[in-house]
This record gives C-alpha cells, sequence and structure tokens, in this order.
C-alpha cells in the first residue's frame, strides 16, 4: 500500500483510477458473463461489483503473466460458480424482498423481460451451466480454445467436447422452439 | 445447423438481450463506495484495537498502583473513618435524597422508554463487508456523506447524492431495523427524504420519456436537479450525522433533526417531508 501512494505523489495512475478504467473497459462483459451463469439481472448486478471489488483487493497481486481481461473473467467465472452453489441463490426470489415503493426494474430488465422475441437467449439459458458457459465464452466472447480453458481451468478436449454437445444440445433446443439462426 | 449458423449466435443474441446490458456509472459508484466503507471498516477496527489495548493496559497498571496503596494504608485509620460517616449522615438529608431519587427515576422511566430502542437488523442478504447493525450501518454512511465529493461526480453532484440515497432507501427497508419510539421515527424520516431524493432524481429524466432504455446514457440531457432534490441531500446528511451521534456517541455538533436527541428541528423536517 505504502508502495502504491508513492506512486500515486509521482503523478503515476492510482489504485482506484486503475479500478475505474478496468470497469470502464470491462465492466459490460463482466455483467455479461454474470448474466449468462445466473439468469438473473440484480444478481448479475450483484455479482460484478463483487468481482471488481476483489479485483480492487487484489490488484497488486497481479503479475501481468495474464492480461486484465483474462484475469477478469477468471473472477467472474469463479464467482458466478460460488453464487451457483450457495444456498442462498437457491432460494433467491427475484424482487421477493423489496417493496413495491423501494423496488425499481432497472430499464435493461424491463427490455429483457419485455421483449418477446427472445427465443435464442431462452435455449441458451435452458442449458445446463457447463455447455452454456463455453458456447458464451467461445461464440459471443470469441475466446480461443486455449483461453478458455486457462478460464474455467479445464483441459483443452474437456472444453472441446463440451462444446460440441453443447452445440448439439442448443441446436435441439432452437428446433424445438423452432428457430432458426 | 452448422458452425456456420452459429456464428450469428452472437448477433442473434446481442439484438434479443444482451446489448442492453451495460455497467452503469451507477454501479461504478457503488462499488467504489463499497471499497471506501471497507477501508473505513479496517481502520476503524485497528483504531478500536488500540484503544482497547491502551484502555487494558490502564486498567491493569492503574489497578495495580490502587491495590499497592490501599495495601500501604493501616487497618485501623481505614476502620475509624467509615464509622465517623455513618454517624454524622444527617437524616433530613436522606429523605430530601429519597424524594428527588423518586422523581428522578420517573423522569428517567419516561425518557428511557421513548429513547430505549433495541436492533431488529434482518441479517439475510449482507455480506461480511456490511454494516451488521443498525449503528453500523449509521456510522458508515455518515462517515461516508462526509468524505470530499469524489472527483468523477464534480461535474453534476447529484448522480452522487442519489445513488447514496437509493443505497440508504433500500438498506433500510430491506435490512437495518430497529424498535423504539423515538428511533423507529428518526428511521422513517431518513428512509423517507432518501426516497425524495432518488424520486427527484427520476424527475430529472423524465421529459425524455425513455421506456426501455438505461437513462444514465443521457445524463448530458439531464435537467438540473431541484432545489428538493438538493434540500433533501442535505436533510440526509444530517440525519446520518445527528443519530450517529445519538446512537454511537460520535462527537460533533448536532443539527436538531432527531427524536432521539430532542431535536428542536423535527417539524422543518417533518413538513418539508410532508412538501408542505
Amino acid at each position: 500500500m505504502k508502495q502504491l501512494r508513492l506512486i500515486e505523489q509521482q503523478g503515476v495512475v492510482s489504485k482506484e483510477d486503475k479500478l475505474m478504467e478496468l470497469m470502464d473497459t470491462y465492466g459490460d462483459m463482466v455483467k455479461k458473463i454474470a448474466y449468462t451463469y445466473v439468469k438473473d439481472m440484480n444478481l448479475a448486478e450483484d455479482i460484478a461489483q463483487d468481482v471488481f471489488v476483489n479485483c480492487y483487493n487484489h490488484l497488486e497481486l497481479f503479475k501481468e503473466n495474464s492480461s486484465h481481461k483474462t484475469w477478469l473473467y477468471r473472477i467472474a467465472v469463479n464467482r458466478c460458480k460460488d453464487v451457483l452453489k450457495s444456498n442462498a441463490y437457491k432460494r433467491f426470489l427475484p424482487f421477493n424482498k423489496i417493496s413495491a415503493r423501494s423496488y425499481e426494474k432497472t430499464p435493461e430488465v424491463k427490455v429483457i423481460e419485455d421483449s418477446t422475441n427472445k427465443g435464442v437467449t431462452n435455449a441458451l439459458m435452458s442449458l445446463p451451466p457447463k455447455y452454456r458457459e463455453v458456447l458464451f465464452l467461445f461464440y459471443y466472447e470469441e475466446l480461443k480454445i486455449k483461453e478458455i480453458s486457462d478460464i474455467i481451468n479445464l483441459n483443452e478436449s474437456t472444453i472441446k467436447t463440451r462444446l460440441r454437445r453443447g452445440k448439439l444440445l442448443l441446436k435441439k433446443e432452437l428446433e424445438r422452439r423452432r428457430i432458426e439462426l | 445447423m452448422n458452425d456456420k449458423d452459429f456464428f450469428q449466435l452472437k448477433e442473434q443474441l446481442d439484438k434479443e438481450s444482451y446489448q442492453h446490458i451495460s455497467f452503469s456509472e451507477n454501479e461504478k459508484g457503488r462499488v467504489m463506495m463499497r471499497i471506501s466503507e471497507k477501508e473505513k471498516h479496517n481502520k476503524r477496527k485497528i483504531g478500536q484495537t488500540i484503544v482497547l489495548t491502551i484502555a487494558t493496559l490502564f486498567v491493569v497498571v492503574g489497578g495495580g498502583a490502587l491495590a499497592i496503596s490501599e495495601i500501604q494504608k493501616s487497618p485501623e485509620a481505614t476502620v475509624e473513618k467509615s464509622v465517623d460517616v455513618t454517624e454524622e449522615a444527617p437524616v433530613e438529608d436522606i429523605q430530601v435524597n429519597e424524594d428527588d431519587t423518586e422523581m428522578t427515576s420517573n423522569a428517567s422511566e419516561d425518557t428511557l422508554d421513548d429513547k430505549a430502542w433495541e436492533d431488529k437488523t434482518i441479517t439475510e442478504g449482507l455480506t461480511e463487508n456490511d454494516p451488521q447493525n443498525v449503528q453500523e450501518f449509521i456510522a458508515q454512511f455518515d462517515e461516508i456523506y462526509k468524505e470530499p465529493l469524489p472527483e468523477q461526480y464534480s461535474d453534476d453532484p447529484a448522480l452522487y447524492y442519489q445513488i447514496g440515497a437509493m443505497l440508504i432507501f433500500t438498506s433500510l427497508d430491506m435490512n437495518y431495523k430497529a424498535e423504539g419510539v423515538a428511533v423507529e421515527k428518526d428511521l422513517q424520516n431518513l428512509r423517507d427524504v432518501a426516497a425524495i431524493v432518488r424520486e427527484e432524481h427520476e424527475a430529472r429524466y423524465a421529459h425524455l420519456g425513455l421506456e426501455n432504455e438505461n437513462p444514465h446514457k443521457y445524463e448530458d440531457q439531464f435537467k438540473e436537479p431541484s432545489e428538493r432534490l438538493e434540500q433533501g441531500h442535505v436533510y440526509v446528511k444530517a440525519l446520518l450525522n445527528d443519530l450517529n451521534i445519538a446512537l454511537n456517541d460520535a462527537e460533533g455538533t448536532t443539527e436538531g433533526y432527531t427524536y432521539m436527541l430532542d431535536g428542536e428541528k423535527i417539524e422543518e423536517l417533518e413538513a418539508f417531508i410532508r412538501n408542505e
């Protein structure tokens, strides 16, 4: 911490500035990943915030042997998986605790909920998380197999297998819903 | 369906839902607030540890010194002194004191009934980084509100005020509760003025007629914050100050807005809430 303060005094970027920069650059990405895992926007917001608080707490430990992007992906994926495993998530009821006066659906929640044409999103969300995550990271985030393997901490052959099976499942689901890409 | 079809998956997901997902300025502000709270919490813990250590040392040293001085006194002199005191105590004084004591205890019972309170915080949903009870909640927010405005909000401080107001309102609504005549009124007033700040914030972009969009993408088109929003923020800050003094014995000058401290400006605050 003292070293960071010295750096601040020398006019180099502070920890807070660095965090703001990371949030500006990767905030949307982190939230989208979180939404893909937990399928709930409010929870995705909470997770995204947790990710950046965690990031701030460990910023000085970041060793530059991966990019900030990969590092954030990893934190986000791990946080999402912790939430999915937690009991709190299992009994989470969106908007249940919030009174009518205090609760306000954010505009993005309204857009996503009101949209009548979100068949592909729903089809993806209906898949088990282990297929959903690889499909999302590969096709949406356009990551390479090696990168996905580093983030999720599985070997590349497992990633390829899950991609193959995930695509088949998604295809069946889309056909069931009579949706063409 | 082949891989080429799957390459349109991203476009379709964006079109349906993902393009609307963004990490807003509000959310970034909340991250910065959480970091700030945690740092203050850590500093306070260190401070408390130091104070406790000093207090312990004081008690040990002081107790030791007292024991030594008692040992050095002669036993006979101590017995004579206590007998003299007993003989000299006038009966009239004792009777007067009893009357006073009864009156004082009646008055203090009334006062205590109103001011007595109990924490009833609902901890479900709180993380280890969150305040765990009303006292901690008030202390942390009072500190945050006394900090200088973060630089990124210098162009539009009201954007920052409404983040705090929203957090206070939601927190009081969901988690931080107390039972007690005076404290409940004060927390209700705090919740209400926070709600006013939020409502006035929403009024800043109501004219844009946005239906399914994130309003914060249009901050440059927001109306100027109303006087009611600004005044609401002043009251939020004042209530936090007074409640921190009342509940945590914090240092400082009271602003006069709480029942807990028999504030003289409660009517002014409540008239503002009623929009009179």
